[in-house]
């Protein structure tokens, strides 16, 4: 899963963007507002973690600007706004969910993997495809039975493959969500994570194929009729 | 408690029934002295009458007519069943003629006349009640003075001289039981008509004190509706009547300092909770992070922590500090402060952060000792304020000036972004230019104490900006 996040604090933007990183998202992460919004209206995320009081633009503002967009990308307030009138003028705008500082990271957390969810229209936090089984907060995947071991960048890799089972999905979709700032994207870890995915999902010889590339398009998974 | 359309009502109600009676009574007498006047004036003409039947001889001997000449001269006298009498004395009180409507009755003798002026008054009769009488003094013909009653017809018959001889007292009276049931008559209809007119009074009073007052009711409940939640509507004015335009005008910009100042109070709530929530939460994010991920444990992130909190104390402090300033819990002292010595102090806590930011630094003359009579720790606070937010502000590689002359300590710096308009806000709390407070460090509070410092001390701090330099300036009463 990819996601935004936009808070001028230093420390709480680093230390949010390492436990979300640890928590196996990818994240692109900014102090200001008006950047903020160029990288929504520029990328695809799976969910936005939004500061309200923001340099340059607030994050209200952000957020109207990108449902005008028709940008449905769901959104979460951090704000140190407790009042019940602020509450309900931030989910007003467009917001999908509102937490008020301080709060506790794991709560944080849930949350946005709820709005994740809902972004994919899950329920729940497994995703099956066949007899593959992938689960979202767990972060395992299991195929016939058995545990399979795959990296974090495998993982969501296979997770964004799963979450679009039956669509194509192009090299540069592929290379927005899970790249964050550290890897270069003229390196070939798309190809070399689907050659590595497609390896450790043949668990049994007669593992059906999952992962089939659509050339001069790109990647879908899904049981090749 | 009172009311003004009850106080209206009845000063109205009350003002015209005074008239009504004031008119009224007016009415009254002035018909009550024209009906009197009438019967004076026909009593007057029986007077010549009686003048002429009594005369006197050259010897001055009297010659009092008996009843038969009187009788002729004045036939309407004659009826017993009459409302018309006379009686004539002789000087010594003897009776001489009485008219036949007088029957068995008499007047007193009034006495002899000093004067042969006619006089009137009112008296009563037996069984006629009150009746109008003309009493006049004659004398027997003859070239004496004092003949006649010199009457012409109306008001009163003028005096004469005086009588030497013997004197015929005469008196002629009239019933004033037709003026009295005219006036009676006359008084029942006037108050009737003023009970009617008071009737009707009390609805069109009643009515247009409503009416009148119509817009002290709007007003009344429109105030009613002002709450917390309703200041930023004003009151509509339009069709108010001229003497309450001040009033809508004077609400109005009550109410428009009321909604600012409860702007101001929930912007300072909100920006209080940001202030405070925003440290808290990083130190909560950072230390939950450290104890799931335990290589993040470590000094950094205890650094981080200690200065976090560090920032709220400091933050508390200037709080309390303040709230104390705008209590007067702090009682200021009175000692005398060189400033020079002051200053410098102050300037080495901020040097190394003026160095790092590689700012060239304007210090006071030392050639000159200025001092000032202040408490020194709120003093302290001013200046510490100042040079702060001077060292913080001022852009990197540019410089700031600390000047001082009797009476007055001025701090300058560069404000390329500062506006003139944002002048009257830099001491209120938590403002910054930036809106988004983005920086720990500065709470905005640094300016807001200077200032309640300040007002403790008696002395005045004033911002000025001048081709994007902000200066400043605290002036206090020089020693």
């Amino acid at each position: 899963m990819k996601l935004l996040l936009v808070e001028d604090s230093q420390r709480l933007r680093e230390t949010l963007e390492l436990a979300l990183r640890r928590s196996g998202y990818r994240v692109d992460a900014t102090d200001d507002g008006r950047e903020g919004l160029e990288l929504a209206q520029d990328r695809e995320y799976d969910a936005a973690i939004l500061d309200i009081m923001l340099p340059s633009l607030d994050g209200v503002s952000v957020l109207k600007q990108l449902r005008q967009d028709g940008i449905e990308t769901p959104v979460i307030f951090l704000t140190a706004r407790d009042q019940i009138e602020d509450r309900v003028d931030g989910l007003r705008s467009g917001a999908d969910d509102y937490l008020v500082k301080p709060f506790a990271l794991d709560e944080l957390l849930a949350r946005v993997e709820v709005l994740c969810r809902r972004s994919y229209q899950k329920a729940d936090n497994e995703v099956q495809v066949e007899d593959l089984i992938l689960d979202t907060a767990a972060r395992t995947v299991r195929r016939s039975g058995s545990d399979l071991d795959l990296t974090a960048r495998e993982f969501s890799l296979l997770e964004y493959l799963m979450l679009r089972s039956g669509q194509v999905v192009t090299r540069t979709q592929i290379e927005e969500h899970i790249y964050d700032e550290l890897v270069s994207p003229m390196s070939n870890v798309v190809d070399s994570t689907i050659y590595a995915l497609r390896k450790k999902l043949s668990v049994t010889p007669d593992s059906i194929p999952l992962i089939h590339t659509r050339r001069g398009h790109g990647y879908v998974l899904e049981r090749k009729a | 408690m009172t009311s003004i359309q009850r106080r209206l009502s009845l000063w109205f109600l009350g003002s015209l029934a005074l008239l009504w009676i004031l008119a009224a009574t007016g009415v009254y007498l002035a018909v009550r002295n024209s009906l009197i006047t009438s019967i004076d004036a026909e009593l007057a003409v029986d007077a010549r009458g009686v003048r002429f039947a009594v005369k006197g001889n050259d010897t001055g001997e009297r010659n009092i007519p008996g009843n038969r000449r009187l009788r002729s001269i004045l036939p309407a006298f004659d009826d017993p069943e009459g409302n018309k009498y006379y009686q004539l004395w002789d000087d010594d009180g003897t009776i001489s003629a009485r008219s036949p409507s007088l029957g068995d009755r008499e007047f007193d003798f009034p006495g002899r006349m000093a004067t042969t002026a006619a006089t009137f008054h009112s008296t009563k009769l037996e069984k006629a009640g009150e009746v109008r009488a003309l009493l006049l003094m004659t004398a027997p013909g003859g070239k004496g003075k004092g003949t006649g009653t010199g009457f012409k017809g109306k008001g009163k018959p003028k005096t004469e001289g005086r009588v030497t001889s013997p004197a015929v007292i005469t008196l002629i009276a009239k019933d004033m039981d037709t003026v009295t049931e005219t006036l009676r008559s006359l008084a029942g209809g006037l108050a009737l008509v003023g009970a009617l007119l008071l009737g009707g009074a009390v609805f069109l009073v009643r009515l247009g004190v409503q009416q009148s007052l119509a817009p002290l009711r709007r007003l009344a409940r429109e105030t009613r509706n002002v709450d917390a939640s309703s200041l930023h509507e004003r009151f509509d004015d339009g069709g108010a009547p001229l003497e309450l335009q001040p009033v809508y005008s004077h609400l109005n910009d009550l109410i428009a300092r009321l909604e600012s100042s409860f702007e101001r109070e929930r912007q300072f709530n909100a920006d209080l909770a940001h202030e405070m929530r925003t440290p808290v939460a990083e130190l909560r994010m950072m230390n939950e992070v450290a104890l799931k991920w335990e290589d993040q444990a470590g000094e950094a992130t205890h650094q981080s922590s200690l200065d976090i909190a560090k920032q709220l104390e400091s933050i508390i402090d200037t709080l309390l500090t303040l709230a104390r300033c705008e209590s007067g819990e702090l009682a200021p002292t009175q000692e005398s402060v060189s400033i020079i010595t002051l200053v410098n102090e102050v300037w080495s806590l901020h040097r190394r952060m003026a160095d790092t930011r590689q700012l060239q630094v304007e210090l006071p003359s030392t050639n000159i000792e200025y001092s000032v009579a202040t408490d020194p720790r709120l003093f302290r606070h001013i200046v510490s304020n100042l040079i702060y937010n001077a060292v913080a502000y001022a852009p990197e590689k540019s410089w700031i000036a600390i000047r001082s002359s009797p009476g007055n300590l001025s701090v300058s710096n560069l404000a390329p972004e500062l506006k003139l308009e944002d002048l009257e806000h830099l001491c209120q709390r938590y403002w910054r230019k930036d809106a988004s407070r983005s920086g720990g460090a500065h709470t905005g509070l640094g300016l807001s104490l200077a200032q309640a410092c300040a007002e403790l001390c008696d002395m005045t701090l004033e911002p000025a900006l001048e081709q994007g330099v902000l200066t400043m300036t605290v002036q206090f009463p020089t020693e």
